[in-house]
């Protein structure tokens, strides 16, 4: 076998077998040759004296599967890992409830603000208000609406992450790869956590000064603190 | 028991050449093939399954110190591995021995 046929077989092999880096190996065994031919070896001689490309790219694929599986255990550890993910599934579709319940949230806000600045009251749950303040306080509601989505939005990228650290932990144990754990923080491009920071902090002042503006406006037109008593809201 | 199996012996010798000095891998082939009855190619697997089990780590050397490529060196971990793997490797070798001398001396 001449080199480059040598080491042609050897690429199919290492492919075949599903090495990684296999541009590197094959590097070393055309150093491997260099060297050889160096010292006046001719090419049959060095490729019969490496080995048979198969056995080779054998012995590349052999040194994962058997290794970790002489560890030991390789199956109590499946059966753990998995119990820990029948777990983790668990506490994970429940955190994704939370955050589905913070959208739903944010929608009522939203559905509270728009009927409070558009007057439709439906269903007579809204309570009386001069129409002035319930635009403000319709705004308010829209603040808050805005908050919670961006809120619930940072929060299942936040447990989506989570699950991805998770998996990444999980499939390193199972294949005994090295693959480097994920950051625990959402990776956000720089644009989406400029307008994720935008919508959080602008919607917090809007609802806050808006909240604050209805409150002393109520209090005043009403001519009570505790405006709420003289609307009869509560009766 | 793996330093018992070819592969295992193998992977000892790479450890204890690398103990002494840092080398690139066609001159671990080329050192161990003249000691060891494997065959050429079978050094450079061995030489990465120890570097994905973290005992060894690679760099690359310029022309200015030395001669130039990607040379081996243990890590600190590869050197606690070396002596453990070492230290197993006489206890049996003694072992063995043993029986073996024993059973010679059954004869007589």
């Amino acid at each position: 076998m001449t080199k480059t046929e040598y080491l042609q077989r050897l690429t199919a092999e290492l492919k075949k077998n599903r090495i990684s880096e296999a541009e590197d190996i094959i590097g070393e065994y055309e150093q491997h040759f260099a060297f050889k031919l160096a010292d006046g070896f001719s090419e049959e001689e060095i490729a019969a004296k490496l080995g048979a490309p198969e056995v080779i790219a054998a012995q590349f694929a052999l040194e994962k599967s058997e290794d970790k599986a002489a560890r030991g255990g390789k199956l109590f550890l499946i059966i753990a890992l998995s119990l820990a993910a029948v777990v983790e599934a668990m506490v994970y579709m429940l955190f994704f409830a939370w955050g589905i319940l913070l959208y739903a949230s944010s929608l009522v806000s939203a559905v509270t603000g728009i009927a409070l600045m558009g007057g439709f009251n439906i269903a007579g749950l809204i309570p009386y208000m001069p129409y002035g303040i319930a635009l403000i306080f319709g705004v308010c509601f829209l603040a808050f609406a805005v908050f919670l989505a961006a809120g619930a939005y940072y929060y299942l990228s936040y447990i989506k992450q989570m699950v991805k650290v998770t998996v990444r932990w999980h499939k390193n144990i199972i294949s005994g790869n090295m693959l480097p754990s994920l950051p625990m923080n959402p990776q956000f491009s720089a644009k989406t956590r400029r307008r994720l920071r935008t919508a959080i902090s602008w919607s917090l002042a809007v609802f806050g000064a808006a909240f604050v503006l209805g409150t002393v406006l109520a209090q005043i037109s009403s001519g009570a603190l505790e405006f709420w008593h003289v609307w009869r809201w509560f009766m | 028991m793996d330093t018992v199996n070819k592969k295992g012996l193998l992977e000892l010798c790479v450890l204890s050449l690398l103990s002494r000095h840092d080398s690139r891998g066609y001159d671990i082939s080329d050192f161990t093939t003249r000691l060891i009855p494997v065959m050429h190619g079978e050094v450079y697997p061995a030489l990465r399954r120890l570097k994905n089990e973290g005992l060894l780590k690679t760099y690359t050397q310029d022309e200015s110190g030395g001669k130039p490529g990607k040379y081996y060196s243990l890590t600190q971990l590869g050197r606690e591995a070396y002596m453990e793997k070492m230290d197993k490797y006489l206890t049996l070798v003694k072992a063995i021995k043993q029986i073996l001398e024993g059973s010679e001396n059954d004869k007589n």
